[in-house]
């Protein structure tokens, strides 16, 4: 998992496609590049079959943009919209089962710290919120009890999309949904404030309307991963599909939500991690 | 005269006709249209819609409902039905009535959430671990899966045990006429007729279903998963292991012929016969249709299987064949059970369902076995 595995073995140069060409000479491998250098690089998720106007899918590609290493990167995903995008992904990706995604993180990122001791390999775990904090809830719960160093990051569309829209724990209180035709019976869960209370050192919340401050969650996530312990990062990911919204309306959905206050950008830090990013940050200079 | 109606939508019609009480389920392709119709129709016939966090938590809930004395029923697909086979286990041992509705897509794991396939016959009736008898049922049309759905109340209550109905994803999402019966018959739970001091709620003649309280009467019991004897408390003993075990067993295959249900179409005595169920026994009809030696065997109720039934019909033929749309599973009990010719399985395991041709061409195709 390093650029050597995306180069192209001598001779076959014009036999490969056009794609992975430019993934070769394109790609963000080792360049240290961010949302600031979008259109200057070929990216990891260019093409996709879901929805015109998912926000999931538009979070995923700016989550894709903001990792610190993609090349030392292997993303964990689960049943759900975002298992559609992710064959279309040039990162080492897993798509588990419903609910088990942590439970397959944590053996991942163990196994991969015995075979390479002296190389930071980030475990991200990339699902949603059907799959985070209803059927998974326990695998991510213990994930973070453990004190798993891994990067667990929700694409919260508050519903099961995939499905065709279903009530999610992560639903809003008297949402109308398929299975809720009577609107939701219990609020949204608190799913940061259970990230804090079950260890996880960074959590953050975000949104693709801030493009820059998803990159700054993302990345601080991941790093603070790698040294200190579990990370949760929330992305709100409107639907467009199952929330009957114009699929050019994504953005002005999260705006107005924000307004409303049911969505509220966040951050917290334990003082291990913010010490840990300081440190980062004047070595950078 | 007949209405339009989905698979899935007829299931739902039977379970709220059949007086279904409790539902509780978690989102999954292809049976979701079940859960959906309950969310929007049972809290208006005065039951309880829920829709829980996983399916290990909708198989528990529908135990504890059923315990409190509801008519309860849950809806799922393959993972959703590998989650549920601990909880399926429980229901089994502690003999708790209960309606699972596992409506079959193709696998392995996630496999194709919008395809159909045969796979989990096999799962169905050894899924659990330990020897866990179970009755499964497996409709082949919009109107079966009405008549078969209030027929698995029925079966649950009366056999004290859960009722796994098998549709596969085309029977769920085919739409065609159903014709609603004025009533149906609802299901009846055995009561006890002793004084609440003397229940014990595992306590019958051999061979017969003990009554079952309910949770909430003044019949005060305990339930456990583990090996118990006529009290419900929880024993050990070679002896109350053997008896539990064989009462689980007998209950239901000393009455395979109350419990099982078996159609044939076709000659008196075919020289072939094809043993299917669900889609793949209408795509056995259609092959053999105008053909004056062969018959279709459809197995309406899966497990337990009619073994001398299916010896019977299958005592003139020449050839048996087994379509199914899965890798070979029914085959297998087919071949235990026919030993005087040979059984041909027909699979297919690719998310496309059987086509007629591709069984009146295996037919024609064996030759001399079946001329």
């Amino acid at each position: 998992m390093t650029r050597r595995m995306f180069k192209i073995s001598a001779g076959f140069e014009e036999v490969m496609p056009p794609e992975y060409r430019e993934l070769v000479e394109k790609g963000p491998f080792e360049k240290q590049l961010g949302v600031a250098e979008l259109g200057t690089f070929k990216e990891l998720l260019e093409e996709h079959p879901l929805c015109a106007g998912c926000g999931l899918a538009l979070s995923l590609r700016l989550t894709l943009i903001s990792l610190p290493s993609p090349e030392d990167t292997v993303i964990v995903g689960a049943t759900g919209c975002s298992s559609l995008a992710f064959p279309q992904v040039a990162v080492h990706n897993i798509h588990s089962l419903f609910g088990n995604q942590n439970a397959v993180a944590t053996g991942l990122k163990r196994a991969l710290s015995l075979r390479f001791p002296d190389r930071a390999k980030d475990v991200v775990v990339i699902a949603g919120d059907g799959a985070t904090c209803d059927i998974g809830l326990e695998s991510v719960m213990h994930s973070w009890f453990r004190g798993e160093k891994l990067t667990t990051i929700m694409l919260d569309n508050e519903a099961y999309a995939n499905t065709g829209g279903q009530e999610s724990g992560m639903s809003q209180l008297g949402t109308v949904l398929n299975m809720a035709p009577m609107g939701k019976k219990f609020k949204k869960v608190a799913f940061p404030e259970v990230a804090k209370a079950a260890g996880c050192v960074y959590v953050a919340v975000a949104a693709p309307h801030q493009p820059r401050r998803l990159e700054r969650s993302v990345r601080r996530a991941i790093l603070i991963a790698r040294e200190i312990g579990p990370t949760y990062v929330q992305l709100y990911t409107p639907c467009p599909t199952n929330y009957k919204f114009k699929p050019a309306d994504t953005l002005s959905v999260i705006r107005e939500q924000e307004k409303a206050g049911l969505f509220r950008p966040d951050e917290y830090l334990s003082p291990e991690a913010a010490a840990y990013i300081q440190q980062l940050e004047e070595a950078k200079g | 005269m007949p209405i339009l109606m989905q698979g899935n939508a007829a299931i739902a019609e039977g379970a709220l006709r059949a007086g279904v009480s409790f539902y509780a389920g978690y989102p999954i392709t292809p049976s979701s249209e079940v859960a959906e119709i309950m969310a929007r129709r049972l809290p208006g016939q005065g039951g309880i819609y829920l829709q829980m966090e996983d399916e290990l938590a909708s198989m528990a809930a529908i135990i504890g409902a059923s315990l409190a004395g509801a008519r309860s029923l849950t809806a799922t697909s393959g993972p959703g039905f590998s989650l549920m086979q601990e909880n399926l286990g429980m229901a089994v041992m502690a003999e708790v009535p209960c309606v699972i509705v596992n409506v079959q897509r193709s696998g392995p794991s996630t496999g194709l959430a919008t395809r159909p396939g045969q796979g989990d016959i096999m799962q169905a009736r050894w899924g659990r671990h330990g020897d866990a008898p179970i009755i499964a049922l497996c409709p082949s049309s919009v109107q079966d899966c009405f008549d078969q759905t209030v027929r698995a109340f029925i079966l649950a209550e009366k056999f004290r045990c859960p009722v796994v109905l098998m549709p596969d994803q085309v029977v769920a999402h085919l739409s065609e006429g159903l014709e609603l019966p004025g009533e149906v018959t609802r299901s009846e739970r055995s009561r006890p007729t002793c004084s609440p001091a003397e229940y014990q709620p595992f306590a019958a003649p051999p061979g017969e279903i003990p009554p079952l309280a309910e949770y909430g009467s003044p019949y005060v019991f305990h339930v456990t998963s583990s090996m118990h004897d006529e009290t419900g408390f929880s024993r050990s003993d070679p002896e109350t292991a053997r008896k539990k075990n064989l009462h689980l067993h007998r209950k239901l295959h000393d009455r395979v012929e109350d419990i099982a249900e078996v159609r044939y179409y076709g000659p008196d005595r075919p020289g072939v016969l094809v043993v299917a169920y669900g889609i793949t026994a209408r795509a056995a009809r259609a092959a053999v249709q105008g053909d004056e030696d062969a018959g279709v065997l459809e197995l309406a109720t899966l497990w337990p299987l009619h073994e001398r039934r299916l010896a019977e019909v299958a005592g003139s033929a020449r050839l048996v064949l087994v379509p199914e749309m899965n890798l070979g599973q029914m085959v297998h009990e087919m071949r235990r059970i026919v030993r005087h010719c040979p059984v041909h399985g027909l699979h297919r395991a690719d998310g496309e369902p059987i086509e007629p041709e591709e069984i009146a061409r295996a037919i024609r195709d064996s030759g001399g076995e079946a001329r």
